[in-house]
Formats: C-alpha cells, sequence, structure tokens
C-alpha cells in the first residue's frame, strides 16, 4: 500500500487488532465505555479467519486441562453465553456432546474424563452406558459401548455470532474497518502511541490484541516476543441438510494427544460438520484441503458412523487454528502501556470468547479507568430469515415489501430483502462470501450455482460496484473478469 | 503412397461409433481412396469435412435499449471453416439497437460468403 | 395469501414444461398455469446459443433460443397462462401447492392436475470433494454459460474444463470463441461424456486436448485460481502416483453431472428412483401421487430438447385427462427393469391395460459404450423388442418401443427386462 504519509490519520481511545470471535467479542464490551475504539480487520470482512473455518462446538469446559487459564476462561464463557446469545438475537442450542468409548480402555478413560469435568465446575456430565448411547445416538456404530455425556455444550453458526457482536459494537460507536492489516505499533517512552495500518493510521493509546494466528506477529510488534505460533490445519465436510438425522447431538472420540480428533457436529442451521483432522503446517495461508486430510476425516468419522459418504458433502473446507502456545496469554506486559494481548488462543476460540472480553475487560478497567456509557445498548434483533417464516408471516412480509417474494438462492430459500438488508448492515459486507455469511445465501446444495449472477446484480445495483469489481473474498478474487467483447482485458 | 498426397483423418460424427475415416487426395467417386467408413452417410460425410468442411457459428453481439444486453445470432449456414474466427472477430465489433425481431439480418453476406447472419432470438426495446 | 385454483399446474417454464403446458391445453384443459421462478420463461434454452436443438420435433438443426421462441409462440397462443418470479415452495400429495411470488406474494394453488417440470442442477466441486484452496475461478459449465450468454460477462482468460460432457465441450468452444486460451478437457472416463460432434466441432477443431482417464487433483489459489493438477486415474478412478501434472490457468469449469432437482418431489412423499434421481413413473409419466406428473430433466437426465419436449407433450396431455376426471386408477403394474449393460429405464412401470391397447415408447441409457449390439425387451423368455445398434453410449439416450402385438407375452408377465447385449457372444 502507499506510503504512510498519505494513510488517512485518525484518533481512537482503543484499537483492537483482528476481528474474530475474540476481537469482535472485545469490540462490544470496549463500546460499553466512554472510549473511541477502532476495529482493525486484515481481511475484507469480519470473521475471515480461524473463527469461520471451525466446528462450531461451544464447550463447557469439560475436558480442558485442569488448571490453565483456557479453563477458567471458557467455564465462564460459557456461564455468559445463553444471555448474549439472546440479546444478540443469535441461535444457539445446547444439544450435549457425547464421548463415545469404544473399549474397556476408553470405558476406563472415561471415568478419569467425568472428574475432571466435575473439577473443572461442570457436575453435571454422567457416564452412560451402551443401550442409553445407541438410543441417543441410533445411527452410532453398534461398537458402542459407553459414553461420556456433556449436556451443556452446545452449537452456534460461527460467523453469526462474531458478526452480531461486530454489529452491535459498531451500533454502539466502534468504527468496523476491514482491509486494514495492523502493520507497525509505535511505542514511546514504554506507552503505545500509534497503529499504522495498510491504509489507516491511527494515534491510540491503548491496543488489545485478538488477531488469532497472526497474534504472535502483532504482539512481536511492540517487542513482546516471547511466544510463536504455526497453523494447525483442520479439514472438514459439510454434509446436506438431508443428512441431518444422522447424528442428534455432538459426537466425539477420546481426545487424543493433538486434541479432541474427527468428530460429527450438527450445526444450527441443520447441516452435518465432519471432521477436523489436525495436522501441524507452517505456511499461515495454507488454506487448502488435501487429499489426505479429507480421507482421514471420512475414515476417522466413518468408525463411529458407518454410514458417512464423502458424496453426502455439499463441500469442504479446512480451517487453520493457531498453535504454539500452552495456554491463553492475557495480560499486559510489565513496563508497557497501552498493549493487552488476548493471544494464544488455540482450538477454544469462539467458547471462550465471551469469557475472554470480559478479563480483557477488568485489564482494561484497570489501566484506564474509563466512564461506562449511560446510553450502551446491548441488545441486536434477530434477523428472521424467509425460510423460517410462517406462511402468514411471509404474506406480511411480501404485503410490505416485494422484494421479499422474490427467492433468490433457492437451496436456501434466501429472497432478494434479506440480500437487502445485509448489504445495508454496519459493517457493511461488500463481496459474496460476506454476505453469503450474513444470509446463506451460497451455502446450499448448488453451491451458489444458481445465485451466484443474481447476488451479483443485486450488489453491482445496490452499491454502484461495478460487475468486474465484485469479489469472492476482497481484492484478488473478482469473479468476472471482463465483458465478453472486450478481449485484452479492458473492463 | 504417392508423394505429397495428403492423407485427411476424419471423426465421423452422425452416430455414436465416431469411426475414424481416412481420405487420400481427393474423394473418387468409386470410394477406393475412402478408408475407415462403415456406412454410406459416414463416407458422405467424410467427404464432405475433407475437401470443404463448413461450421455454422453461432455467438452473441452487444444490444442496446433492449430487456437484454446481449442478442444470440448464428450464421444462417454453415460457413468455411477456416473463416470462423475471422467471422467472429468482425461480429465482436457489432452493435445493435433495439427492437431486434428473430431472423432479422444482422450481418448481410459476413465476410463474402454468401451466408447472412442472423438474430436467433427477439430483444423488445425498453426505453432505458 | 392469494388462493388459486386452475386445473393443470406446471412447474417450470423451460422446454418441458412449455410442451405440457401447450398439451394440457390442446387436451381441453381450460386454465393451464405454469410457475416459474425465473423472470423469463424458457428455462435454460436461452443461454444455449448454439444449434442441435429441434432435429427432431421439427426437423431442423435450430439454436435454443429459436427452438423455445416457438414453444414460447405456441404456449402464448394457446392461452396457456404464466407466473414469473414465483418460486414453488411445497407441492402437497393433495395437488395444493405453496410459491412464493414478488408480485403477488405468498400464494395457494389448488391444482386439478400438477406436471413437475424442475429441470437440474450442475453437480458441484464439493460433490466430488477435489481438494485445494477455494479460490474465484471456479464455475460450473452451465454457470458460465449464463454469464458468457446472458450476461455478457467472461470468466476467466486460461481455462481448464473438468468433464467432457456436452455442456463442457460446448463451453470450450464458446470460451474459445470469446478470446479466452481453452487449456485442456480432462475426463476422468476413458470415454469421451458427450457427443461425437462436440468432440470434433468444439476441442478438435480448436486444438483442446481432451485428456481421458483423467482428473483434476488439486486446486491451487488463495484469493483467484492460479492453477490445477491433473493426473491419470486407473480403472478404479483413483488417481495414479507419478503421473501429476500442472496446469496453470486461472479459470475452472466443471461440467461432471446433471442431478434431476426433486426436492419438492421427495417433500411430497412421491417415491424415487434413486438411479435417474427423479420420480418413478409409469407410461402416462404419472407419479406415485396420482394426478402429479413428471418430465424433462426432472424426471431423468435428456440428451436432446427434443426428448424433453416429448416427455413434456405426454405428460401434459395425461394431466390434462386427469383433471377432467378421465385419469383411469391403474392396479395392475408391469415392472421394467433394467437387464444387461442398461443403467436406467423410464418409465419403470407400464399398466398392462396401456400394453394391450397401444404402443409404449421406453427410453433408456446404456452403462458403457459398447458396439454391434441388440437392445432387447423380454417378457420372460420372450422377447418383445428387437433392435440392432452399430454403437451405443451412456451420453446418448435409446429408445425402444412396446408394441400390443406382443399382447399374449404381456398378458401374463410381472416383469420386463430391457438388455443391451453383444449380438454375437463373446467368450
Amino acid at each position: 500500500m502507499g506510503p504512510v504519509e498519505d494513510r488517512r490519520v485518525i484518533d481512537a481511545d482503543v484499537v483492537i487488532a483482528g476481528a474474530g470471535s475474540v476481537g469482535s467479542a472485545v469490540a462490544r464490551m470496549v463500546s460499553r465505555f466512554d472510549l473511541s475504539a477502532v476495529l482493525l480487520e486484515r481481511e475484507s470482512d469480519v470473521c475471515s479467519g480461524t473463527s469461520k473455518s471451525n466446528n462450531a462446538h461451544i464447550v463447557c469446559g469439560a475436558d480442558i486441562t485442569p488448571g490453565l487459564i483456557e479453563t477458567g476462561i471458557v467455564v465462564r464463557s460459557n456461564g455468559l453465553y445463553d444471555q448474549v446469545t439472546e440479546e444478540l438475537g443469535v441461535p444457539y442450542k445446547r444439544i450435549g456432546n457425547c464421548y463415545i468409548a469404544l473399549n474397556d480402555a476408553e470405558i476406563k478413560r472415561l471415568e478419569e474424563m467425568r472428574k475432571i469435568a466435575v473439577g473443572n465446575g461442570v457436575t453435571d456430565v454422567k457416564i452412560i452406558g451402551r443401550e442409553e448411547i445407541l438410543e441417543m445416538e441410533p445411527h452410532l456404530t453398534r461398537e458402542a459401548k459407553a459414553a461420556l455425556f456433556v449436556p451443556r455444550d452446545g452449537i452456534v453458526s460461527p460467523y453469526t455470532l462474531a458478526i452480531a457482536l461486530c454489529e452491535n459494537a459498531a451500533r454502539n460507536g466502534v468504527k468496523v474497518l476491514p482491509n486494514q492489516k495492523v502493520e507497525e505499533i509505535s511505542v514511546e517512552g514504554g506507552k503505545v502511541r500509534k497503529v499504522v495500518a495498510t491504509g489507516v493510521v491511527v494515534n491510540t493509546r491503548m491496543v488489545i490484541n485478538c488477531a488469532g494466528l497472526f497474534a504472535d506477529e502483532v504482539s512481536a510488534m511492540v517487542g513482546w516476543n516471547d511466544f510463536k505460533l504455526h497453523p494447525r490445519r483442520g479439514e472438514f465436510f459439510i454434509l446436506d441438510r438431508k443428512y441431518r438425522y444422522l447424528a442428534n447431538h455432538i459426537v466425539y472420540p477420546l481426545p487424543g494427544p493433538m486434541g479432541r480428533g474427527s468428530t460429527i457436529c450438527p450445526t444450527i442451521d441443520d447441516n452435518i460438520l465432519v471432521g477436523p483432522t489436525a495436522v501441524e503446517v507452517t505456511d499461515k495461508f495454507d488454506r487448502g484441503t488435501t487429499a489426505e486430510g479429507l480421507r482421514s476425516v471420512i475414515s476417522n468419522v466413518s468408525k463411529y458412523y458407518p454410514e458417512i459418504r464423502p458424496w453426502m458433502a455439499v463441500t469442504q473446507y479446512a480451517g487453520l487454528r493457531p498453535a504454539g502456545a500452552p495456554d491463553f496469554i492475557i495480560g499486559r506486559k510489565p513496563g508497557l502501556a497501552g498493549f493487552i494481548n488476548a493471544a494464544g488462543i488455540r482450538s477454544t476460540g469462539i467458547s471462550a470468547c465471551l469469557g475472554i472480553a470480559e478479563r480483557v475487560r477488568e485489564l482494561i478497567v484497570e489501566e484506564l479507568k474509563p466512564r461506562e456509557k449511560a446510553n450502551w445498548e446491548p441488545r441486536r434483533a434477530r434477523t428472521v430469515r424467509f425460510s423460517e417464516m410462517t406462511p402468514e408471516e411471509r404474506d406480511r412480509a411480501v404485503a410490505a415489501d416485494r422484494k421479499c417474494g422474490r427467492v433468490v438462492c433457492r437451496c436456501e430459500t434466501v429472497t432478494e430483502a434479506e440480500i437487502l438488508d445485509a448489504i445495508r448492515r454496519n459493517p457493511a459486507p461488500r463481496d459474496l462470501d460476506a454476505i453469503k455469511r450474513r444470509t446463506r445465501a451460497g451455502m446450499g446444495r448448488c453451491q451458489a450455482g444458481f445465485c451466484r449472477p443474481r447476488v451479483m446484480e443485486i450488489l453491482a445495483r445496490e452499491t454502484g460496484m461495478k460487475m468486474t469489481d465484485i469479489t469472492l473474498r476482497g481484492p484478488g478474487s473478482e469473479v468476472l473478469t471482463r465483458p465478453t467483447k472486450r478481449p485484452g482485458g479492458k473492463k | 503412397m504417392p508423394e505429397g498426397v495428403q492423407r485427411k483423418d476424419i471423426i465421423c460424427i452422425l452416430c455414436p461409433k465416431g469411426c475414424r475415416i481416412g481420405v487420400t487426395g481427393e474423394p473418387r467417386e468409386d470410394g477406393t481412396n475412402i478408408e475407415g467408413a462403415e456406412c454410406v452417410e459416414g463416407r458422405k460425410h467424410a467427404v464432405r469435412e475433407a475437401t470443404n468442411p463448413c461450421r455454422l457459428v453461432c455467438t452473441s453481439v452487444e444490444v442496446d435499449g433492449g430487456d437484454m444486453p446481449l442478442l444470440s445470432v448464428r450464421t444462417a449456414q454453415a460457413v468455411p471453416k477456416g473463416k470462423v474466427m475471422d467471422c467472429l472477430r468482425e461480429l465482436a465489433g457489432v452493435r445493435m439497437a433495439a427492437p431486434v425481431s428473430l431472423g432479422q439480418i444482422i450481418v448481410r453476406d459476413i465476410l463474402r460468403t454468401g451466408i447472412d447472419v442472423i438474430a436467433t432470438r427477439e430483444v423488445a426495446k425498453t426505453g432505458k | 395469501m392469494k388462493e388459486y385454483s386452475c386445473d393443470v399446474a406446471v412447474i417450470g417454464g423451460g422446454a418441458a414444461g412449455l410442451a405440457a403446458a401447450a398439451a394440457a391445453r390442446e387436451a381441453g384443459a381450460e386454465r393451464v398455469l405454469i410457475l416459474e421462478r425465473d423472470r423469463l420463461l424458457g428455462g435454460i434454452l436461452p443461454q444455449c446459443i448454439h444449434t442441435g436443438f429441434g432435429l427432431v420435433v421439427f426437423q431442423e438443426d435450430l439454436t435454443g433460443p429459436e427452438y423455445i421462441h416457438r414453444w414460447l409462440g405456441k404456449a402464448a397462443s394457446l392461452k396457456v397462462e404464466s407466473k414469473l418470479n414465483t418460486m414453488v415452495l411445497e407441492v402437497g400429495p393433495d395437488r395444493k401447492i405453496l410459491a412464493a411470488s414478488a408480485d403477488e406474494g405468498m400464494m395457494a394453488l389448488k391444482a386439478g392436475a400438477v406436471v413437475l417440470a424442475m429441470g437440474c442442477r450442475e453437480r458441484t466441486r464439493g460433490a466430488l470433494a477435489i481438494p485445494g484452496t477455494r479460490p474465484a475461478g471456479i464455475f460450473t459449465a452451465g454457470q458460465a454459460q449464463r454469464f458468457v450468454n446472458i450476461e455478457g460477462w467472461m470468466p476467466g482468460e486460461r481455462v481448464v474444463i473438468l468433464g467432457s460432457g456436452d455442456v463442457g465441450m460446448i463451453m470450450a468452444r464458446r470460451l474459445t470463441f470469446e478470446g479466452a486460451k481453452v487449456e485442456a478437457v480432462v475426463e476422468v472416463l476413458p470415454y469421451v461424456g458427450g457427443l461425437m460432434r462436440n468432440k470434433v466441432q468444439c476441442l478438435d477443431d480448436f486444438g483442446i486436448p481432451l485428456l481421458l482417464s483423467h482428473t483434476v487433483t488439486n486446486i491451487r489459489g488463495n484469493q483467484r485460481l492460479t492453477g490445477v493438477t491433473v493426473a491419470k486415474v486407473d480403472a478404479d478412478r483413483n488417481p495414479v502416483a507419478g503421473t501429476e501434472r500442472n496446469f496453470d490457468c486461472d479459470t475452472l469449469l466443471l461440467s461432471v453431472g446433471l442431478i434431476p432437482e426433486n426436492e419438492l418431489t421427495e417433500r411430497c412423499g412421491i417415491e424415487m428412483d434413486k438411479v435417474t434421481g427423479g420420480a418413478a413413473l409409469d407410461e402416462k409419466l404419472e407419479t406415485s401421487v396420482p394426478g402429479v406428473f413428471a418430465c424433462g430433466n426432472v424426471a431423468h437426465v435428456c440428451d436432446i430438447v427434443d426428448n424433453v419436449t416429448q416427455m413434456g407433450l405426454t405428460a401434459g396431455a395425461e394431466a390434462a385427462k386427469f383433471a377432467a376426471g378421465k385419469g383411469a386408477a391403474e392396479r395392475d403394474y408391469v415392472k421394467i427393469s433394467a437387464g444387461e449393460n442398461v443403467r436406467y429405464i423410464v418409465p419403470q412401470r407400464v399398466s398392462r391395460r396401456s400394453l394391450l391397447e397401444r404402443n409404449i415408447p421406453v427410453h433408456l441409457r446404456v452403462a458403457r459404450p459398447d458396439q454391434n449390439v441388440r437392445l432387447s425387451i423380454r417378457a420372460g423368455n420372450e422377447q418383445v423388442f428387437k433392435a440392432p445398434k452399430k454403437a451405443v453410449h451412456p451420453g446418448e439416450a435409446l429408445i425402444g418401443e412396446l408394441s400390443p402385438k406382443s399382447a399374449d407375452y404381456f398378458r401374463n408377465t410381472s416383469e420386463l427386462v430391457v438388455d443391451v447385449e453383444p449380438l454375437v457372444k463373446r467368450k
């Protein structure tokens, strides 16, 4: 990008680096105070990193290693989940989680796991026998011998949550700026002064590092570089809704050395997620799936659900979770004012984000002693989808606005009105994946085959963007190259 | 085979068999220089392809003021295969104005082939 | 909620729906209503600007738009009604239809008979689980065709096409015509997927290589596609290690299969045929729900639009009969089964009454290409139809015929078996 002198200069009390689930939750928390705040996100939309490519399992803390900072935060976070999702109009369900034991050695481990759960404060776990688990999960392998049932584990749409947190933060005054990668943080006299990002310079007095996979790089900008993060890739299949019947709960094998293992996890939208793998990689931009990874997901999960087949999927994806830190790094560095790390968040980011925000709040209050806003608005109206409405509700909606009757995405039954509503939000989605995450247009079995031209037309019309400027997810991912009659690349 | 006499290999398109038919030199009435054809129609097709292969050209041209931005067009008959890309270049510069009727002549006698390019659809005027 | 009623409701206004609607009107149905989700009638035909349409029905070689123009005209002159921008959300077994319309809001429509003509959708990358990244630049062939031919945009400049079905090959030529470079067409089977005519006129004419027994094993590029890996496959369609080649490209077109769009059909509880992907039908093209008929690509993926039209004409006429109370409720059916080298047959069953009264066409698809074979239909050991074929190919459906001349055999049989067997027995 251009020289620093050409970048827009703004002032803000607080800069939050990274708009994943952690950064979004922190932004909402910061918006409660009389502080001006900016949320910087390097990608073209909020929630574009690890937070959007995981299995959306909200853990209540049963299986986290006891005594970690992570443990206390996850449990605390889970306690807040019902209230916050209700305030923000984000669908959330505690469908429960079963760890399946296939043999006597595993059955013994269930008792240890139960003790750990209770020790972590999750007292309502119970060990259930073969008959009961098979009744709860009729499609589970008949080899299942017993299970540990964690009733308060749940599911949410992680990007719906992050987007709702950001919209609420924005409504309460936070400036959300996508396409802004943090490049430099200036420290003078032991105090943070300034953040330089792709197209903007922010004079500030507090930076909160929520940069996920890149949190080590941001932290190093202020000389706090005693941790190094590397990506751990997890590959997933998303199964067509018609296979929702396969599982009633989240189901896992017993945890192994690399973490929880491949699972089957119903989603809040009634798909089924199958995965992930756990493979260390070096490149933080290595976002593809692999033949071996996909094969191993199927072979691992079919041990538990023998009916699973690759062709049941609508698509696959890979997510990179940050590995390398043995525990959450949430705090300040002695001698450095104005910098808080919320880093080293590994596989419980979405589960923990509300708790992390609370911990960061304590640190902000300590350092800045801000006033609370008198008129902070905690609520965000739930988006009611056409696909969820009754015929009478649909009727009323179309009577008020014709565009509520024009179905644009036929697989997910998304109307033009919903696309327009999404485009008009703040933060404003300006590419197809961002619109997809807000509306589900393009997530169905035809994978945007039908709706893509229509959604692009609506986006172009509404924003004045040229069709050839519309991207999948930001600069470089333009969908169309040129008009047909102009070879040579002229737009 | 005498020097300099070309053998052309044609894949017949008339039925799924897709016979590979070789035509050596100028096709003879008795068909002795045609090998690989399994039926009369195939032989006839091979002769046509070997002597004067022709193709229908179907493409689109821009249209202004209509209910669609593009007008689909075709050559009324097949043009010599060698002229196909030139026809396309010629048509890339054509711009029509709505309304257009089905069968309307878009370009008369394209590249002096004696063949017209015609509209394959209607485009109504919208006055935009 | 607006409430309507009509004699025959046709879901989908493409080639199948237009033919069905026209036939229903001609058979005497008073109110025939097409429900179409797009803003224009015509289905996929308006974007198929190449020829190959109407060879049977009109004995002419027309482009898609020219072909459908005739059916649009016919439907209009017969006063077929239509509602555009209308998405059907549900078809009940009582033939009550729920639809959403931009103009009229929610609609409940009571139909005397229903014709399902929703067509098909394209198989996606996700359904094949091709590993790699998810960049911009990946399209299904039909989706790219819509951008190029209807909207006037290029999907990319340097193209690899996976799948040698007709749509893929047609797009290879179309993109070449518009100035893109098509690097290769990659086909997992050992033979070309579509018509030989397209292989010659879309690929050979332009020097575009066709790589048989190959597939795409990896996709690269984070924001936009930068390349794909292509490898040879073995007899089980598994990639062979060491045969990988890289193709630099910015566009990948997928032409890897069409899937009849039967969400409405399944939700209605209609019995399906797993192989065709469509409803199980009888000779009237009636489904397992009385008064609900299916035709065109929603019943089974057809190769030429002429077959789609013919199915539409049958279904429309029968739907009109049913709506007029003249549909005979059949109970005595003869099953039609797929025998040697037959992948599927439509219809899946025939009423014995019809077998004894009239000629009934049987559409089928072979599983593998073969040469010098005989299409044969048997009732038990008795042959009731035979036709020699020089060559057969999965990409070109065959038609057999059942005639009342074989009445004696039809009277006592419970099953008819269709085989495509070698003329000379192989060792």
